[in-house]
């Protein structure tokens, strides 16, 4: 067994007053435009710009909870939480005012600390001897897979561990993954969270793939620096990840590589 | 005595004029503005004009209203140098992060310092312009900007209904004379020295239209009416691996949606 992993999973466990903390400051990054303009006069008069969509109000039903130290995993299936609202129907609050240059404080990367709330990182290709304690049971393209309502997509092995992977395209979740940032791109709103996109799906959020050139806060585990051009350019999964500064923020325009 | 009952029948003409009008639509008759606040505004903000470089550090506070309707306040420091008419300097830093602008006349730079990225476009001639481009183009506004500009009264006046004098209050230590302004969208006042140097100490916005009216409040000090003038101070040397950027124009993003709409009106 190994200890760093079951470490891991015993800090992991939500408790009651662990999740509505997360769900407080993990709300923070839905709004992500309340500092438009701030500490200037001058700019209440100019014309307010475009608006940033809010994040979905998440579930937080509490999950069955799995039989600890399985070596096997399990086939029973949880609970299955409500699905969520249409999110493009959810209201929008806030101003309505385009990124701010200090704006990197309502988004994941908030000056406050609101990245402190997100749950602990999971890296892509580690392998974990038990499943948390909270997981959902999904089974796509006649695979199932385990995940943990946050980053953490499991895939199980045949020796009875199970590897992290990259959610596949096409599956549904059945909350937004704590963290996840919400990006309009056209008439959809997206969420965005390491490497991986969803949009609301009737059940839940479905992973898709990212349309190009959506520009995301954050680079993604493992995306490679590679020079394009004279550029730095990001490479991962067949997608190119440029830097730009939007807003005057850091921010990674997404294209096909 | 005196002093003190013109400044409660100020503030009573303020809130009485402020709370009669609608909070989204213009008024229709005159601005209603104490000539007593209009007087120490102008006084301050021509000798703010009349200075050709100066510095100021601020220590700034501001509210964020979390969807689930708390309201947290988060702490920046602020620095701004500027040497007119074609020189800016910008440093902001919070835990964790930092953001800078210089503008050496020619060309703007902007720098995430968190992750030491960078980026550099061509700038028009004048301060004043090279803030509205930002504002504009980039979807950067500059913090404390009112204070670089060429005419800060013209500026801080734009839109404004109502104004008062509330009397006379220290900001740490330094005896001020407290005014307030308020427009369509924020009330904000200021905090200014009485003194030979009438330069502000202190400022409120208070973002009246938004839920919960989020505030913004500076202290300002360590003003510095020579400033550091030397061409140096605003020019940008890239730090040792740092990367230079691209940096997005609003309109880039507009056309991003655009086409983003184009492609969904044809799956």
């Amino acid at each position: 067994m190994n200890p760093t992993t079951d470490k891991r999973f015993a800090l992991c466990r939500p408790s009651p007053l662990a999740l509505a903390f997360v769900g407080l400051i993990g709300l923070a990054t839905a709004n992500a435009t309340a500092d438009q303009g701030r500490g200037s006069i001058r700019s209440a008069a100019r014309p307010a710009a475009r608006s940033q969509p809010s994040r979905p109000e998440p579930a937080r039903a509490e999950p069955s909870r799995g039989e600890p130290a399985r070596a096997e995993p399990s086939r029973a299936q949880p609970e299955r939480p409500q699905p969520q609202r249409d999110v493009r129907q959810e209201p929008q609050r806030g101003p309505t005012a385009s990124r701010d240059w200090d704006h990197g404080d309502e988004d994941t990367r908030h000056f406050g600390g609101y990245d402190r709330a997100v749950p602990e990182h999971i890296e892509r290709g580690q392998r974990f001897r038990q499943l948390p304690d909270r997981h959902f049971d999904i089974s796509w393209n006649n695979q199932h897979y385990f995940w943990d309502y946050g980053d953490g997509f499991y895939l199980p092995q045949p020796d009875g561990e199970y590897i992290v992977v990259q959610p596949p395209v096409g599956v549904i979740v059945p909350e937004l993954p704590d963290g996840a940032t919400a990006i309009a791109y056209g008439p959809t709103t997206y969420y965005y969270l390491d490497g991986t996109f969803y949009v609301a799906a009737p059940n839940g959020f479905a992973v898709v793939s990212p349309p190009a050139g959506i520009v995301i806060p954050d680079l993604p585990d493992g995306a490679a620096q590679v020079i394009i051009n004279g550029s730095v350019v990001y490479q991962l999964n067949g997608l190119n990840f440029t830097p730009t500064l939007d807003g005057g923020v850091t921010a990674y325009t997404v294209t096909p590589s | 005595m005196k002093l003190i009952s013109l400044s409660a029948v100020a503030v009573l003409v303020f809130a009485a004029f402020v709370s009669a009008q609608p909070a989204t639509t213009r008024p229709t008759t005159q601005p209603s503005i104490d000539p007593v606040a209009d007087q120490i505004l102008r006084q301050s903000c021509e000798f703010l004009a009349q200075t050709k470089a100066f510095s100021v550090h601020a220590e700034a506070w501001k509210d964020e209203v979390l969807p689930s309707g708390h309201k947290i306040q988060v702490t920046r420091s602020e620095d701004l140098e500027v040497r007119r008419p074609d020189r800016l300097h910008v440093e902001e830093r919070a835990h964790h992060k930092g953001r800078s602008i210089w503008y050496d006349g020619k060309t703007v730079t902007l720098m995430d310092r968190e992750r030491t990225t960078y980026g550099v476009a061509d700038a028009p001639a004048t301060v004043d312009q090279v803030l509205d481009v930002l504002a504009q183009d980039y979807g950067v506004t500059v913090p404390l900007e009112d204070l670089a500009v060429a005419d800060p009264y013209a500026g801080a006046m734009r839109n404004v209904t109502a104004g008062g004098y509330f009397g006379d209050e220290p900001v740490l230590g330094v005896p001020c004379r407290h005014i307030g302004f308020s427009t369509d969208r924020i009330d904000w006042q200021l905090w200014i020295a009485d003194g030979e140097q009438p330069l502000p100490q202190k400022l409120v916005i208070t973002y009246k239209n938004e839920e919960q009216s989020p505030q913004y409040i500076a202290i300002l000090s360590k003003w510095s009416l020579t400033g550091r003038a030397s061409d140096l101070a605003f020019e940008f040397i890239p730090p040792r691996g740092s990367q230079r950027v691209a940096l997005t124009r609003q309109n880039e993003r507009d056309k991003e949606s655009a086409w983003a709409n184009h492609e969904s009106d044809h799956r």
